[in-house]
């Protein structure tokens, strides 16, 4: 026979009373061999573990020390109204926080996934006479920063490109190609998670067919993650190659790419090799691995010696060029990082205030208990007791706040993640992992023992004597308790201004953002970016394989009925890729490079004719380009009106010449024709960028963004675009499809996600501080009924009432409003790199804010000011 | 001493421990006040009143030998006191007082 189960008879033997352990366990052993006589061993045991822990709990809560804090858990069960406000006060407070804090800590705490992360940089280069950012380095740049310094595990380079992997009798699909150095997974550290990384070797192949990698994730979703696709050989765009390894889950590097292919696999494609790209061609990414016993300004010193030996021998291409060196991280996280900060202070203040108005809350039902408290005291309650009531009430209270505010932050923070697009790196996540928990519960635990000890320890020092009278005169609660307690409520107003004052600039800002003339109109416009296999459509020479591959499908395009233009572009605004096309500098026929001459780089755009029509730039003089200008005629180009005025401040562009590059570049040279309107390419928040546009009839286009104009719905147009680019060629992949107004609205997703939280977080402080006004005004009146009724009673009218608790509130609040706003004026500071349009000392919002806090203030001391004004003497006076 | 006021189940028990003639420990006592009164009564119930009639003097207890289907555990007999006797008696004369003359008219209700 099966014995009863042991673990909850032990429990109960635990808390079992010694006299009555014989007794009970030998009842239930008895009764457990009666019922598995009747019904088996199985249910037996059931039944016996299921009654021994209800006897368990039967005993446990008679524990003297146990039922001692049952009864406070009670308690404050039996206040819930002043539990339920600190509760849900506690949860916002902490679900803000918590939420900002897993952001942080997946943007900034958790280790990248590479090997020992802290060692790995990313090296740009800048030039020193502009101030440009840094940009990638050369090839040649790259081969001499790896043979040559002396502080570096490994140096890799990289670049991604993408690529379209037809499948049998599937659509193709767009892949993201990473071409790297063969240096890149020993550098990262990461092995394969199946067969393996590339070898030295891969430079020049056995059988003709250079590696692949695969993403778990590509080799999940094309190949259903079967392992005999190792050895198989796939193609990209028109090229074979065969796959080697996957990558483990989550292995993205350098944000989201799909596969890796060594960078020879690129050159060849090209007929190039790594040596015979200029220098001045600066588009390449490069990583490093810092040596163990390396820091970094010695790293640093080498790369600078390395850039001065490259100025000397390449003074053409090299002078002035530095590099400069950063942490990984930072460079992938670059955008999102300059609003953490502000964001994280926020989420503090925010919880600050939840914090003072739990405190006042505590304090408040602590100094209303006071007398309760004595009398208990008084009547031989151990002092011991009192506290330990008081401590547990708290800490009770705190622990369910810090429940609930991590069920807040779970919702807010899958919300959050929602509202991100993908941008990202995905190494990035924001999960509540056990830090952010830990982190939510050990500060929940703290505001419960300083709420409670704190009202605590002055319940159990005071004369319990006076404590007594002073509640049979109804004045409870002493001078220094009701100073403490408005301290409070004016620095929740002060945090919550601070807040507001933040939220407030970000809002404008943002509206101001919104209201920026983009130079073109984007609703009805639908966007595509295709990348058609390089090698069927060789860039240069000969060019007319591309020009007519996408002549042909802008033809068909606006041949689609509810199409009113059609159009193309190398670039398109806003796009997040303009980051990696950098401007550069061109040359002016008898004034030499802008570069040089006028520190100036401008960026070139390729495009099709019709994309003025199409886009609506307006062309302010000379003429669009046409359809004839091949690459037989004279080079043509327009230029913006930025650029005309500029480099032509006071003659017609018309007819001027210039050419890409420096003036030592053998680039051809460009007529001027017309000149166009500004559009903002960069972005809304920078000033247009200087533009030269070139047709690509004469410079050609690799991939190339579709733009096509409707009369109705963009996204209506969807499928006649994608069925009339099939019929030109089936095997071009179409990149994402997306109306001009969605890039648009995700090129603005930080400052629109960031100004939604920041002004959550000034709405929930607001609230807080305005139910602590309320509170604090509601407990003097309470305090002072007797008072007041009194004055009534003697015939003061009850507006003067009113005025009288209005003025106390009010001077709180204004109290806090001038201590808030010079907090403004030190913190906003940081908000000032994310403002567009205004400073952060911007008046307009600063006097808005303070007015509109003000009003809501007297709001919330107007109501507790008419019910004092409604006080019945008599009761008042009778009270108590 | 005065015998104290006794509660009813605290009642229900005493006269469980009476009708088992002191000879009733734990687990036969809650079925005896089953069985006679049809309702169901937990464990731990019974465990605590029949502490608390100790406290109060109503009743007395002693283990009894230890037997193997209890896992060599002893019972604790229970036995009535003269004081609950008499507690005893006094509440059912009181309750009988009470309820004199009224039987018939509930009956009709």
């Amino acid at each position: 026979m099966t014995k009863p189960l042991d673990l909850p008879l032990r429990i109960l033997e635990a808390v079992l009373p010694m006299h009555a352990r014989e007794e009970v366990l030998g009842d239930l052993q008895e009764e457990w061999d009666s019922v598995a006589k009747a019904r088996g061993p199985w249910l037996a045991a059931a039944w016996c573990a299921a009654h021994a822990l209800i006897l368990s709990i039967w005993f446990a809560t008679r524990l003297p020390w146990l039922q001692g804090i049952t009864g406070d858990v009670r308690a404050v069960w039996r206040g819930w109204q002043h539990s339920f406000a600190v509760v849900l006060t506690l949860a916002l407070g902490l679900g803000a926080n918590t939420t900002i804090f897993s952001v942080v800590n997946g943007v900034l705490l958790r280790p990248l996934p590479y090997d020992q992360p802290e060692r790995l940089v990313q090296i740009q280069s800048r030039q020193l006479r502009t101030e440009a950012r840094p940009v990638g380095n050369s090839l040649a740049d790259y081969l001499d920063l790896r043979d040559q310094n002396r502080t570096f595990e490994r140096v890799a380079t990289f670049t991604t490109l993408d690529f379209n992997l037809p499948g049998e009798g599937m659509a193709p699909l767009p892949v993201r190609v990473n071409f790297a150095s063969s240096e890149l997974f020993s550098l990262l550290g990461v092995p394969p998670h199946l067969g393996r990384a590339f070898v030295h070797a891969e430079e020049r192949p056995a059988n003709d067919l250079y590696s692949v990698i695969l993403s778990y994730d590509l080799w999940r979703r094309r190949f259903n993650a079967d392992t005999a696709t190792l050895g198989r050989v796939i193609t990209l765009d028109t090229t074979d190659y065969t796959v080697v390894g996957v990558m483990p889950p989550g292995f993205r590097f350098p944000d989201n790419a799909d596969a890796w292919a060594p960078i020879e696999s690129w050159f060849d494609r090209a007929k190039r090799t790594m040596r015979s790209f200029t220098r001045n061609a600066r588009g390449w990414a490069v990583v490093g691995r810092l040596r163990a016993d390396v820091a970094e300004p010695a790293a640093r010193r080498d790369l600078d010696s390395i850039a001065e030996r490259l100025e000397r021998e390449y003074p053409q291409t090299n002078t002035g060029v530095r590099f400069s060196m950063a942490p990984l991280r930072d460079s992938q996280i670059a955008d999102i990082r300059p609003y953490l900060l502000p964001l994280l202070g926020a989420a503090g203040f925010v919880f600050l205030v939840s914090c003072v108005n739990v405190t006042n809350l505590l304090l408040a039902r602590a100094t209303e208990r006071r007398t309760e408290l004595a009398v208990r005291i008084a009547l031989g309650a151990s002092r011991n007791r009192v506290v330990r009531h008081l401590v547990v009430e708290s800490t009770t209270l705190a622990l369910l706040g810090g429940a609930l505010g991590v069920l807040v932050s779970i919702v807010s923070v899958r919300a959050l993640r929602a509202s991100i697009p993908i941008d990202l790196p995905l190494w990035i996540t924001f999960d509540l992992d056990w830090r952010v928990l830990a982190y939510a519960w050990l500060l929940a635990l703290a505001v419960g023992l300083a709420a409670g000890v704190v009202p605590a320890l002055r319940v159990v020092r005071q004369d319990q004597q006076h404590a007594l009278k002073e509640g049979s005169r109804g004045t409870v609660g002493s001078r220094a308790t009701a100073f403490g307690r408005a301290a409070l409520v004016a620095s929740a107003v002060a945090f919550s201004l601070l807040l507001l004052v933040g939220a407030g600039l970000m809002l404008r800002s943002f509206s101001k953002l919104l209201r920026v003339a983009p130079g073109f109109q984007p609703d009805g416009l639908l966007v595509v970016y295709v990348s058609p296999p390089g090698d069927r459509y060789v860039a240069t020479p000969p060019l007319p394989a591309y020009t007519s591959l996408y002549q042909r499908i802008i033809e068909r395009l606006q041949s689609i009925p509810g199409v009113e233009a059609a159009a193309g572009s190398r670039v398109i605004p806003y796009d997040g890729r303009n980051a990696i096309r950098q401007p550069g500098p061109v040359t002016l026929d008898g004034q030499g490079s802008s570069e040089q001459e006028r520190n100036a780089l401008v960026r070139g755009v390729v495009i099709a004719p019709d994309y003025f029509r199409a886009t609506r730039i307006p062309l302010s003089r000379g003429r669009p380009f046409n359809e004839h200008e091949t690459q037989a005629h004279p080079r043509v180009a327009i230029v913006n009106e930025a650029m005309a005025r500029r480099f032509w401040p006071d003659v017609d562009p018309i007819g001027k010449r210039l050419k890409s590059g420096n003036a030592a570049s053998p680039g051809e040279w460009f007529t001027v024709v017309g000149v166009a309107g500004n559009v903002k390419y960069s972005g809304l928040h920078v000033d247009s960028d200087l533009t030269v546009y070139y047709p690509y009839t004469q410079m050609g286009a690799g991939d190339f963004h579709l733009i096509v104009r409707t009369h109705g719905a963009p996204l209506e147009a969807v499928s006649a675009v994608q069925r009339e680019i099939w019929a030109v060629d089936p095997d071009l992949a179409i990149y994402n499809m997306r109306t001009m107004t969605s890039i648009l609205a995700s090129s603005l997703w930080q400052q629109r996600l960031w100004t939604a939280v920041l002004l959550v977080f000034a709405v929930i402080a607001v609230a807080l501080a305005l139910v602590g006004i309320h509170g604090i005004l509601a407990w003097s009146i309470r305090q002072r009924s007797r008072e007041l009724g009194v004055r009534l009673a003697l015939g003061a009218p009850p507006a003067s009432v009113i005025a009288l608790i209005l003025g106390q509130g009010m001077t709180l609040a204004s109290v806090g409003i001038v201590i808030g706003l010079m907090a403004s004026a030190v913190l906003t500071r940081t908000l000032s790199p994310l403002l567009f349009g205004i400073t952060s000392m911007d008046p307009l919002t600063w006097i808005a804010v303070s007015l509109t806090l003000a009003i809501f203030c007297a709001v919330a001391c107007y109501i507790p000011a008419r019910r004092a004004a409604a006080i019945d003497p008599i009761a008042a006076l009778k009270h108590k | 001493m005065a015998p104290s006021a006794i509660g009813e189940f605290e009642q229900l028990v005493l006269l469980a421990v009476v009708r088992l003639e002191s000879q009733g420990y734990a687990v036969t006592i809650r079925h005896e006040i089953e069985e006679q009164t049809g309702r169901r009564v937990s464990r731990g119930a019974v465990y605590m009143t029949l502490e608390r009639l100790q406290d109060k003097g109503l009743l007395r207890s002693h283990l009894a030998d230890p037997t193997p289907e209890r896992g060599g555990r002893s019972k604790r007999i229970y036995a009535i006191t003269p004081i609950a006797l008499i507690a005893l008696r006094d509440a059912r004369r009181a309750l009988l007082r009470m309820w004199a003359d009224i039987e018939t008219a509930l009956e009709r209700v």
